[in-house]
């Protein structure tokens, strides 16, 4: 007998948005559609389990239309007699304060495990026969910071296990750009040899801890550029006694990608530049029901350097190019977007510039230098000390770009 | 470059001036407005052009009225190449220039305003700010002038373009103080995000507020949904007390009254007779009764008959209405057969006398018949033949037809009337031929006279004709005559046959007369009705008769008919009343066993009484036994008969009350439906994530305004490291103008100040070293005026030096530069000058004559005046 489920995480289903209004709209109403989509797929494929890892609200004060919108995909789950599980995380704590502790979307099939204590539950089909068994744990407060994972149990038994935690594993890859919340380790885990777990918190889909079956599935739907390639859930079917191997489904209809774009055209035609980047866009492999959201990242010199700094011009051609090839959204970065200049001359020339771009190298190893030079008073409030040496370092390093842009008369290029 | 001739031909009061200047230094001399200042102008306007390029806005054309045409200029200009070039230039519309290498003539096309190419990457305004100057001037820097002089300060040398370092110094704190400032003035960038921030936060306050709303709304949702519950099962409770109170209430009002009644009133002694009052039953009685009174005395009155001779007249009904139209018929008859014999009267008088003017005398009947039996035809057949006969004798003049001569005669007398016209042609003649056709005539009429009036015999038959009749003398002896006789006879004939025609008549109409009074008599005689009088008056008898013996007629059929339905009323009464009779016999019977003690209508009033309860209770038992609610309650202790019906919970009071609970917790029940439709309609309508959108604002204002504020500080770390590395450089290359500048002013200063030094940014300036200690900087501002000039006039030295290096030398141009120097330093000033005039020409332009006496002795110069 197999235990078969769908592993989701970090819906973070009322998420605020960046980026233009409409895109913001889109991606809102994306993220709730991936979820109705799994769900759909977990009630087609009459699976026995959505396993849901934390996190599946951005914020603990949710609009009553998304708890509705909530409340009615349990129903539909619980209706075809598929259990939702899930694990509170940082950003849906279950705390009693918190608003995942009354939610009042439980029932026989839908359970929340909203504190740190493991608890254990069978999960049984449609006839009631047992098929697995889940232990999960969740975060009590939105800053948890005790190892949830290493109170887990060891159980015994017949049925598959399968652990369900919102933890930071400290090996996971780009655990560094999220907050080290519930922190767990390889040892966690070697430790209980359940036939998965099904982890949440980073975003990025991965195999948490290489050997065994520890799996991030990535959010839902990507929320922003740094959150790219095709999201969805892992579909597993587990055994007892046996480690279980997930299958990627994709259920998000909006797909971020960051793509890196080298080799600029020569002229100083802007018509010729967003057609040649309309062309990197439209070389983007995409699914027939995905829309892409794209931030392009130009690299190299090219005569337009100053006004792909402007962001008036930047702008325009965004919107542009999104209209061209269909994008939901088009971002442009071009710091790394230069003239092209002859820098070891600007540099071996006696000239202020040449003192300034110097003056810059010294400082970014020259912290006292730096703090001399930097404003007396800064716009951004930061802290003294190491902070706004990190800060001010942090500005420096756009400057000799920057200072030869403004300081090169432009017709030189 | 020395400009080795100038020739003004039209420019402002510079009239077809010409000048010879010296290779070296030239000094203009000429008092106020005598055109030193034009002089100036115009050698500016050889290097540069026009300014303004436009006649129309050129102040030199405009000096007086364009009267002497377009402005025209034309120099000789020495270049350092040795090569001589001669510039001419004119301002027409606009300004044109011509040019040629030596002293040969212009050819080609004059070009446009443009400045000469040996200035080129000169400014005409720093050419103003250095190379000419007046007095006032000299002090000035400004602008645009000023941020080039700092740039040339800085000697940088690097091969790309860069632009001046003050211009990217203030441009980048131009652009970081939009962003931001430290002393929070201004409506910077980073203050309108703030502003935008709040607001934004402000409107997630706003949506967390309506989020907040909607939740409660939720929440009233879900306890409207419990209350509605709540009140949908009180309303169904209510309901069924609603429903059910109404039949409770019967119910129990059935059992008491029951039990009221008691035993159930028996009328089978009756049978088949209803209960009735035995009083109404016996009045009825009495009005059948009253109603056989009426019949039963027409059936004892003897009924009515017809008699015989009634009966008769009715037989005989048919003839007695047919005598009425005979009698009229009759009548009209007897009138009528009186006019024909009228008639027939009157045809015996007219043929009487048509006989009697034939006979000339009175006619008799014989004679009538006579005439009557004539044949008229043989009477006109003897006339014709009897005129004919007069007519015979054709040929003769004098016969019977008198016409003939007639004839002749008026020939013979046309006759005569042509001979008398042809009187004159016939001559002698005519006379005798007149007078002979004259007597011709009168003899024709003569003749025509004797022939009519000769007598004409009858014809013999005519007698046998005329048997019977033997018409009046004379009537028979001519034709004439005869006719006459003859139309009399056929008149009295016609007259004749019309009596006998009449007579005919008369005698029809008397037998049918006699016909019809015989009948009505016998009529008369059959119904012994009097005969006498004519036959209308026996007419009218019968009629009368006949009319009397039809109404004794109908009053015997109405007696009998009266007499029948008293009968059938009779019949039809009877039974009622024996019925009721029968019922009232049986009704007191039930009564007596009943109400013994009560007799007649009160009995029966009590009896009924107590028979209406007994039948109300039996339908009401039989509608409730129809309700299914019936076996269900029969039993229920609430409906017993011997409960206080005032304390019944379906009495009135009770139901009025429970239909007020019913009625408000309908209408709160609508009311609770009404608002959860309302949520669910807001809930529905609710567009959802407001918080989130509203915290999507925020996040893009704080982002915008944190990414502004970076903007901010990279821009100002930028401009501090900017204005650090334009420090340190000056710092460590000491410009070349400096020290040239500095230079000069040792030398005009006679070393009391060495050096000159410059720096940007506050506080900066220009700074001369030296003074009484020789180690003294100081700001130039307090300095005197005269040191300023000085002071700016060797700066203007320095930066010539610096500006021409590899380069056309330009000329210097000082208008009055010297005046506020004292003498020591001015005479410094013109041995500099001497030894700069041997590398660039130099002109000196005053008004002063002290001046220029001086300047000729130090400079050993030629003046040149203007007013010359």
């Amino acid at each position: 007998m197999s235990f078969r489920f769908l592993h989701l995480a970090d819906l973070h289903l009322e998420t605020h948005f960046g980026g233009r209004e409409g895109t913001r709209e889109n991606l809102r109403e994306a993220t709730h559609a991936a979820f109705a989509r799994a769900v759909d797929y977990a009630i087609e494929h009459q699976l026995h389990a959505l396993l849901a890892a934390g996190d599946l609200f951005d914020d603990p004060i949710l609009s009553v239309r998304t708890e509705l919108f909530f409340a009615g995909q349990l129903k539909r789950l619980a209706q075809a007699g598929v259990w939702f599980l899930a694990a509170c995380g940082n950003h849906d704590p279950g705390g009693a304060s918190f608003r995942t502790a009354d939610l009042g979307v439980e029932n026989e099939r839908v359970r929340f495990f909203r504190g740190p204590a493991p608890e254990l539950l069978r999960v049984t089909d449609r006839d009631g026969a047992p098929v697995g068994a889940v232990i999960g744990a969740g975060h009590a407060s939105d800053q948890e910071s005790a190892n949830l994972a290493a109170a887990f149990p060891h159980v015994p038994g017949s049925l598959p296990v399968v652990g369900l935690l919102h933890t930071s594993v400290e090996s996971a890859k780009s655990a560094a750009d999220h907050d080290r919340y519930a922190p767990s380790t390889r040892s966690d885990f070697e430790r209980r040899p359940y036939a998965y777990w099904a982890l949440g918190h980073i975003h990025l889909r991965q195999q948490a801890v290489p050997g065994l079956p520890v799996h991030y599935p990535g959010n839902l739907q990507g929320r922003n550029p740094r959150e790219t390639g095709a999201k969805g859930g892992l579909v597993v079917e587990a055994f007892a006694g046996a480690s279980a191997e997930p299958v990627f489904v994709r259920f998000a209809r909006v797909r971020w990608e960051r793509v890196p774009v080298r080799g600029l055209p020569a002229s100083a035609s802007f018509d010729e530049l967003a057609s040649s980047l309309a062309r990197c866009i439209d070389a983007q492999p995409r699914e027939s029901d995905e829309r892409l959201a794209l931030r392009l990242e130009l690299e190299g010199e090219t005569p337009l350097a100053s006004r792909l700094r402007s962001r008036g011009e930047l702008e325009p051609l965004a919107e542009d190019l999104a209209a061209r090839t269909g994008a939901l959204e088009v971002q442009l970065r071009t710091q790394r977007v230069a003239l092209p200049l002859d820098r070891k001359l600007l540099r071996e020339s006696p000239s202020v510039l040449a003192e300034a771009l110097a003056l810059i190298e010294r400082a970014g190893s020259d912290d006292a230098l730096l703090a001399e030079l930097a404003p007396a008073e800064l716009a951004l409030a930061v802290d003294a000390g190491a902070a706004r040496l990190a800060y001010l370092r942090e500005l420096l390093a756009g400057l000799p770009e920057e200072l030869t842009l403004r300081g090169v008369e432009a017709e030189a290029t | 470059m020395r400009f080795r001739r100038l020739h003004a031909q039209v420019f402002g009061v510079l009239r077809d001036r010409a000048f010879e200047l010296p290779p070296e230094a030239a000094l203009i001399f000429g008092a106020n407005e005598s055109g030193k200042s034009t002089f100036r102008s115009a050698l500016e306007t050889i290097l540069y052009g026009f300014d303004p390029a436009h006649r129309e806005e050129h102040e030199l054309a405009l000096w007086d009225g364009g009267a002497g045409g377009d402005l025209k200029l034309e120099a000789l200009i020495e270049r350092e190449n040795g090569l001589p070039l001669r510039v001419e230039r004119e301002l027409l519309s606009r300004g044109r220039l011509r040019w040629t290498e030596g002293e040969a003539d212009f050819t080609g096309p004059r070009l446009g305003n443009t400045p000469l190419e040996c200035v080129s990457g000169l400014s005409r305004a720093l050419f103003r700010a250095v190379y000419s100057l007046e007095l006032e001037q000299l002090a000035k820097l400004d602008g645009d002038v000023q941020a080039h002089v700092d740039e040339l300060l800085l000697p940088q040398a690097c091969a790309l373009p860069l632009r001046p370092i003050a211009e990217l110094r203030n441009e980048l704190r131009k652009a970081h103080q939009s962003l931001w400032r430290p002393d929070r003035r201004g409506n910077t960038r980073a203050n309108e995000l703030l502003e935008e921030a709040r607001r934004q936060r402000k409107l997630l306050g706003e949506a967390a507020a309506r989020e907040r709303e909607l939740r409660d709304a939720r929440a009233e949702q879900a306890n409207l949904g419990s209350e509605i519950v709540a009140l949908e099962s009180q309303r169904r409770e209510l309901d069924r007390a609603h429903d059910d109170a109404p039949f409770l209430g019967r119910l129990h009002e059935w059992k008491r009254r029951s039990h009221a009644l008691g035993s159930p009133v028996d009328l089978a002694g009756l049978g088949e007779f209803a209960f009735a009052d035995p009083a109404l039953l016996a009045s009825e009685i009495a009005s059948c009764k009253e109603a056989e009174r009426e019949p039963n005395a027409r059936l004892a009155r003897a009924p009515e008959a017809l008699g015989e001779p009634e009966r008769a007249v009715l037989a005989a009904a048919a003839d007695i209405e047919l005598a009425g139209p005979l009698a009229g018929e009759h009548r009209s008859e007897a009138q009528r057969r009186d006019a024909l014999r009228e008639d027939l009267l009157a045809l015996q008088a007219g043929a009487a006398r048509d006989v009697s003017a034939l006979l000339g005398r009175k006619a008799t009947p014989a004679d009538l018949d006579a005439a009557r039996t004539l044949a008229l035809e043989a009477l006109r057949t003897a006339h014709a033949n009897w005129a004919a006969a007069r007519s015979a004798p054709v040929g003769s003049l004098l016969g019977p037809n008198p016409f003939r001569p007639l004839v002749a005669a008026v020939a013979s007398f046309a006759l005569a009337a042509v001979f008398a016209w042809l009187a004159p042609a016939l001559g002698v003649f005519a006379s005798g031929l007149v007078f002979g056709a004259a007597a011709l005539g009168s003899m024709a009429v003569l003749a025509a006279i004797v022939a009519s009036r000769r007598p004409s015999p009858a014809p013999p038959q005519l007698a046998g004709l005329l048997a019977g009749i033997a018409p009046a003398a004379g009537l028979l002896d001519s034709p004439e005559g005869l006719l006459r006789v003859i139309e009399r006879l056929e008149r009295a004939q016609e007259t004749l046959a019309k009596l006998r025609a009449c007579e005919a008549a008369d005698a029809a109409l008397a037998a049918a007369l006699r016909t019809r009074e015989e009948r009505i008599e016998r009529l008369c005689a059959r119904l012994a009705i009097a005969g006498e009088g004519d036959v209308e008056a026996r007419v009218a008898r019968l009629s009368e008769a006949l009319r009397r013996s039809r109404e004794r007629e109908q009053r015997v059929e109405l007696d009998r008919q009266e007499r029948l339905r008293a009968q059938e009323k009779l019949e039809a009464l009877r039974p009622g009343r024996e019925r009721l009779e029968a019922q009232l016999e049986r009704v007191e019977a039930v009564l007596r066993s009943i109400e013994p003690q009560a007799t007649g209508s009160a009995a029966f009033a009590r009896v009924e009484v107590r028979l209406r309860e007994t039948r109300s209770l039996a339908e009401l038992e039989a509608d409730l036994r129809r309700d299914p609610r019936f076996s269900g309650c029969e039993h229920d202790a609430r409906v017993a008969a011997s409960r206080d019906p005032l304390a019944a919970e379906w009495t009135p009071e009770a139901m009025s009350r429970r239909e007020g609970e019913r009625a408000a917790c309908m209408q709160a029940l609508t009311a609770a439906h009404a608002r959860h439709g309302e949520i669910t309609s807001l809930l529905r309508e609710d567009p959802g994530s407001r918080q989130a959108r509203a915290a999507d604002l925020v996040r893009a204002a704080e982002d915008d305004l944190a990414e502004t504020q970076r903007e901010r500080d990279r821009l100002a770390l930028l401009d501090s490291i900017v204005t650090r590395a334009e420090h340190a450089f000056r710092e460590q290359h000491q410009p070349d103008v400096l020290r040239r500048a500095g230079a000069y002013l040792e030398r005009v200063t006679h070393g009391r100040w060495r050096k000159i030094a410059y720096s940007e940014g506050p506080g900066g300036g220009l700074f001369v070293t030296g003074g009484e200690q020789g180690d003294e900087r100081l700001a130039i501002r307090p300095l005197s005026r005269g040191t300023l000039d000085q002071i700016f006039l060797c700066l203007r030295l320095g930066l010539l030096d610096h500006l021409d290096e590899g380069r056309e030398r330009l000329p210097l141009v000082l208008d009055d530069a010297l005046l506020r120097m004292d003498d020591a330093r001015r005479a410094a000033v013109y041995e500099l000058l001497s030894e700069i005039s041997r590398r660039r020409q130099v002109f000196l332009l005053t008004c002063q004559e002290w001046i220029a006496s001086e300047a000729e002795r130090a400079l050993k110069l030629r003046r040149i005046t203007l007013t010359d």
